[in-house]
């Protein structure tokens, strides 16, 4: 009954990626090399659980979960930057993007000519090295907490606008195939029904996510299982929108986000999504080096090699040239550039495509293999260590050529956290009547929890989330509380967040509900524990006391 | 992509219309994956297979995790006590059902089996709703259902080797043991080393959770035992503080996913049971309704404990669970089940769960308490006391008053409806009125009128309502909960006690007390 290979595969996967996080943890290596390390040496490795006829039979299971994990990672991209932030830098992503494909293609195109291809694998070659990776990018923005950074926002606006192109791109390697009419006329045409597209699937999202949406999620809030799930059925009805639109997964999911980032539950939509999108896209990017045939690859290596210098250094030297003339400053135009050396994960398809069409030969799809594995693993440490980068460079006077702009934006970087408040966990009837009680005393309260009902009114800041998700602890800046407090009724997530602040040496008061919870709570050292049938007790003492009867 | 878009779907649609009605999502999932099925959804076979593999292995592995023995607290031997009861008990009278109704020797086993254990999903959710999670009832029911779920592991492994003879099962039963053991030692040793340390981010915590899960699964390939004992273990394993503290959202987030693609592929591939079964399936679902009910209310009798509880335990208790359903796939795999059984046991599923919320709730429970305390009430005399103090409700925080107040050497009447408590203030030498406090016959026999005050801890705006209307000139002291019920009460005559504001007073007092409001944020 049971066909246990996808299972099998899987296993091994995340088994081999786990023991090389252990080993490896103390190097510090970006996930994303990681995982493709993982996927490289599974691929090449005589693993008994996973021979190649293995590989293909589960295929189908792990390339939906990879597809699935994908549209996650960009629906989450979606709901952290809403349309406002968008707008502010669409002009410049617009401008940036056309000239940097441009650029790119030609600078491309010589050096795969001089290199001795004919013409068209010469096209193919340089359109495959101009796109950027819109995952890996998103990925480890995300987990730098920079998708929300002006240098950020520009790469995803670039990283959008290729993904338009790319379609286009696409559609003509596909007619080249079938000796379709491809003339500038049908290319324009393309390129104003996908505009059409996006425009189109863009605002109904928006308008159903605003209309219907909003009362159906609020409505939904108290049950976490329904809020997933539905949030997870919008973010791919709209991605089977795109897909009828002719346009990418990962658009349709980033217009789900964005149509969801609108609503005050996006904070508490972002926590719940987020563990599935690591877990899926943990295993596109296994599956991903697992793919690739190292040998072929690197019996091309000179040329690879030759490419994956071309794409990191002209893709740096192309974005730095262009963001900087759009008037970004130093910092963030170099930033951005190296954010955006690496090529996509398109380009894989399109090389594949194009041996497909019979354009192009293995040698090309091995090069292109090579350069994108190569640009994934230098991009992970550019960008996650961008800022060392740029002061190195900086310091050793090597931009100054470009006589960009050194003045600081102000949304250069995301606001700075909040510290020194009170935070309370938990709006039942209790942690209510404590917010109103410490800020009628003057102090600087945020209040959390799940349900935006039990959020209204407060004389607080107010923050939807649940505790059980270290994220939104993080983003109520926990760490740099004077108190936390939680009121609420669920023992293990109150020792949990008592361990947790005990750990950063922050005090904490936790709820002591019941006689049964209250000596973990003392092992624990909370600090108070607010055990209110004790207090309730004490208060009928004095009722008592006034009737004329003494307890005390 | 259009595969998932499908089982989304029907999720979605599924979960709404539990949340409407009120009714668990177990049942209403598989009914909305029935559904596509009905509409000829165009999803690929294996794919759904391979779904509902997945699915199956979280939901195990996320049961286990969820199951730790340290919530059960002081309760432990109750609570193995009521599952191993229940479970052996409803098994036996099952499984002889069966075997009466004409299902062969092996059907019958599973079938008693899958009628044995009740459902942690369903349960754990409905104490969640009502915020017993954490009481020492909820904490009893997580106990016995942890024990359930166990003797279910163990004997899906064992009869798993049936086909290859007593000794085969026996090494079978071992091994699990081997299993189960390698599971707490990575519990105790080695999972906190591996998981709770700071260069462990929250990504790479929950890879190594899910790595640890297949290297469980993969230990019990080894030792020829079924995955899904692996995947038990595996949560298990990682169930305990603080671990399971650290990972609890992440494990949230999959587990109401794989939930769901498990239910509504589930669905998608089950076929109702032939129409000849039909009398079975309501055979048996009658049995689970009527008989686990009055046979966990006889194992509490017999435990000492109170009927309210007993009660309680037994309606909450009544349905099949969800490892049922694995049971039945487990069976249809080693070809000892066919695929109507399947249909029988997860139709069977399907009603018990649906019907629970609307047996286990306080109206049944309370009107059950009624019936045996009108039984009760006819061997208790009237009272002829005055000057007394009269309490409505008596739990630990009453307890202690009642005590003081005897210590004193004051009159204490105290009015319960639970007829275990009340025999065991009795024991006590207190006094003490079996019945509703709200009931204006019991509110007489106390004198409510001669008392000097009452006092109420009774949960229920509507019985402290009745109460506070009869006692007229008696001071009535009531807990409330919120500052809009304070109100009412003190209106209608009575000195209220606000728990959250008597809590919050003491709170701020010791805020007050140890921190000051910084210069900054007073100016601001």
């Amino acid at each position: 009954m049971w066909n246990m290979i996808t299972l099998q595969t899987i296993g091994v996967m995340i088994v081999c990626a786990s023991v090389g996080i252990l080993l490896t943890r103390k190097l510090k290596l970006p996930h994303i090399v990681l995982y493709i390390i993982t996927g490289l040496a599974l691929g090449q490795a005589e693993v008994a659980l996973l021979d190649k006829e293995f590989l293909k039979e589960s295929l189908g299971a792990v390339r939906v979960i990879s597809e699935a994990g994908i549209a996650l990672l960009l629906f989450l991209v979606g709901m952290e930057l809403s349309l406002s932030k968008i707008k502010d830098i669409g002009n410049d992503a617009v401008v940036a993007g056309l000239w940097q494909v441009g650029l790119s293609v030609i600078l491309g195109f010589g050096i795969s000519f001089l290199a001795g291809f004919e013409v068209i694998p010469s096209i193919i070659l340089s359109v495959a090295m101009t796109f950027s990776s819109t995952v890996i990018v998103v990925k480890l923005l995300g987990e730098k907490k920079h998708l929300d950074a002006l240098y950020g926002r520009i790469s995803i606006g670039v990283l959008l606008v290729q993904d338009l192109v790319v379609i286009l791109f696409l559609t003509e390697l596909s007619a080249l195939g079938t000796g379709a009419d491809h003339d500038w006329r049908t290319v324009l045409a393309q390129l104003a029904k996908a505009m059409a597209g996006v425009a189109g699937l863009a605002a109904i999202a928006w308008l159903v996510a605003k209309k219907f949406l909003q009362r159906l999620m609020e409505w939904a809030s108290s049950s976490t299982e329904l809020l997933l799930i539905w949030s997870l059925t919008w973010c791919f009805v709209v991605v089977a929108g795109a897909h009828a639109f002719h346009l990418s997964h990962e658009i349709g999911a980033f217009l789900a986000g964005i149509s969801l980032a609108q609503l005050p539950l996006s904070n508490s939509l972002k926590q719940r999504v987020h563990p599935l999108m690591n877990f899926f896209v943990g295993i596109f990017f296994i599956a991903l080096g697992m793919e690739i045939d190292l040998g072929t690859a690197l019996a091309s290596w000179k040329m690879a090699l030759v490419f994956t210098v071309f794409v990191i250094l002209g893709k740096i030297l192309i974005f730095f040239t262009v963001f900087s003339r759009q008037g970004f400053n130093e910092r963030t135009s170099f930033v951005a550039a190296l954010t955006l050396s690496q090529i996509s994960e398109f380009s894989f398809l399109f090389a594949a495509l194009a041996l497909k069409n019979e354009l192009i030969d293995e040698t090309i799809v091995a090069v292109v293999a090579f350069t994108g594995v190569a640009t994934f693993i230098s991009s992970s440490f550019l960008i996650s260590y961008n800022e060392r980068i740029y002061f190195w460079f900086k310091n050793k006077g090597l931009l100054k050529f470009m006589n960009a702009s050194q003045t600081k934006s102000k949304d250069e970087y995301p606001s700075t956290k909040r510290s020194g408040h009170i935070l309370v966990i938990g709006m039942n009837s209790l942690g209510r009547e404590i917010c109103r009680r410490l800020c009628a005393l003057g102090h600087n309260v945020l209040a959390l929890d799940s349900d935006p009902k039990k959020l209204r009114g407060l004389p607080c800041d107010t923050l939807i989330g649940s505790a059980d998700y270290t994220s939104i602890l993080e983003e109520a800046s926990f760490e740099h509380a004077r108190l936390v407090v939680t009121t609420l009724r669920i023992e293990d997530v109150n020792n949990s967040l008592v361990y947790q602040c005990k750990k950063m040496g922050v005090p904490v008061a936790a709820h002591g509900f019941d006689s049964t919870v209250i000596p973990d709570l003392k092992e624990l050292e909370t600090d108070y524990i607010i055990d209110s049938k004790s207090s309730w007790l004490n208060k009928l003492f004095i009722k008592l006391e006034e009737h004329g009867v003494k307890l005390t | 992509m259009m595969e998932i878009l499908y089982i989304l779907l029907a999720a979605s649609i599924g979960l709404g219309i539990s949340k409407l009605l009120k009714i668990p999502s177990v049942p209403m999932l598989i009914l909305a994956g029935g559904g596509l099925d009905y509409l000829n959804a165009p999803i690929d076979g294996d794919l759904a297979r391979d779904a509902l593999l997945l699915g199956l292995i979280f939901l195990v592995f996320l049961s286990g995790t969820s199951l730790n023995p340290w919530r059960i607290g002081e309760r432990t031997k109750l609570a193995f006590f009521i599952g191993a009861a229940q479970f052996m008990l409803i098994g036996l009278i099952s499984f002889f059902v069966c075997a009466y109704m004409g299902f062969t020797l092996m059907e019958s086993f599973y079938l008693s089996l899958a009628l044995s254990s009740s459902s942690t999903l369903v349960v754990i959710k409905l104490l969640q709703s009502r915020g017993e999670m954490f009481e020492p009832f909820g904490r009893m029911m997580v106990g016995a259902l942890l024990v359930q779920d166990l003797l279910m592991m163990i004997v899906i492994s064992v009869l798993e080797r049936f086909d290859f003879g007593a000794m085969d099962m026996v090494i079978a039963g071992v091994l699990v043991c081997v299993l189960s053991l390698l599971a707490l030692i990575f519990k105790k040793w080695i999972i906190p080393w591996l998981l709770v340390r700071d260069d462990v981010d929250e990504e790479q915590q929950l890879l190594i959770a899910v790595g640890i899960l297949f290297f469980f699964m993969g230990v019990s390939h080894l030792f020829n035992l079924p995955f899904v004992a692996g995947a038990f273990v595996a949560g298990i394993s990682l169930s305990s503080f603080p671990v399971n503290g650290a990972l609890k959202g992440q494990f949230a987030s999959l587990n109401n996913f794989f939930n769901a693609v498990f239910f509504v592929t589930l669905g998608f591939f089950v076929e109702l049971p032939p129409a000849e079964m039909f009398n079975s399936v309501f055979v048996f679902c009658a049995l689970i309704i009527v008989l686990t009910p009055a046979l966990t209310l006889s194992v509490a009798a017999f435990a000492d404990m109170p009927f309210r509880t007993g009660i309680e335990s037994g309606l909450l208790l009544a349905q099949t669970s969800e490892f049922s359903i694995v049971l039945a796939l487990i069976g249809m795999s080693n070809g000892h089940l066919s695929s109507d059984h399947l249909g029988m046991i997860t139709f069977m599923t399907v009603v018990t769960m649906t019907l629970t919320p609307f047996l286990a709730n306080e109206k049944v429970a309370s009107w059950s308490m009624l019936a045996l305390a009108a039984l009760s009430r006819k061997k208790d005399g009237p009272l002829v006391y005055s000057g007394h103090f009269i309490f409505f409700g008596c739990g630990e925080s009453a307890m202690v008053a009642v005590e003081k107040l005897l210590e004193k050497g004051e009159q204490v009447v105290v009015i319960d409806d639970d007829i275990g408590v009340v025999r065991g203030l009795k024991e006590r030498g207190v006094e003490a009125i079996l019945g509703n406090g709200r009931d204006t016959t019991v509110m007489s026999r106390a004198n409510l009128s001669g008392a000097r005050m009452a006092i109420s801890s009774m949960r229920k705006f509507s019985d402290n309502l009745a109460v506070v209307q009869f006692a007229k000139d008696t001071p009535f002291v009531v807990r409330v909960f919120d500052q809009e019920e304070a109100d009412i009460f003190k209106r209608l005559g009575a000195q209220p006690i606000p728990a959250t504001d008597a809590a919050s007073s003491d709170f701020l007092e010791w805020v007050q007390s140890n921190m000051k409001v910084p210069t900054n944020q007073l100016d601001s």
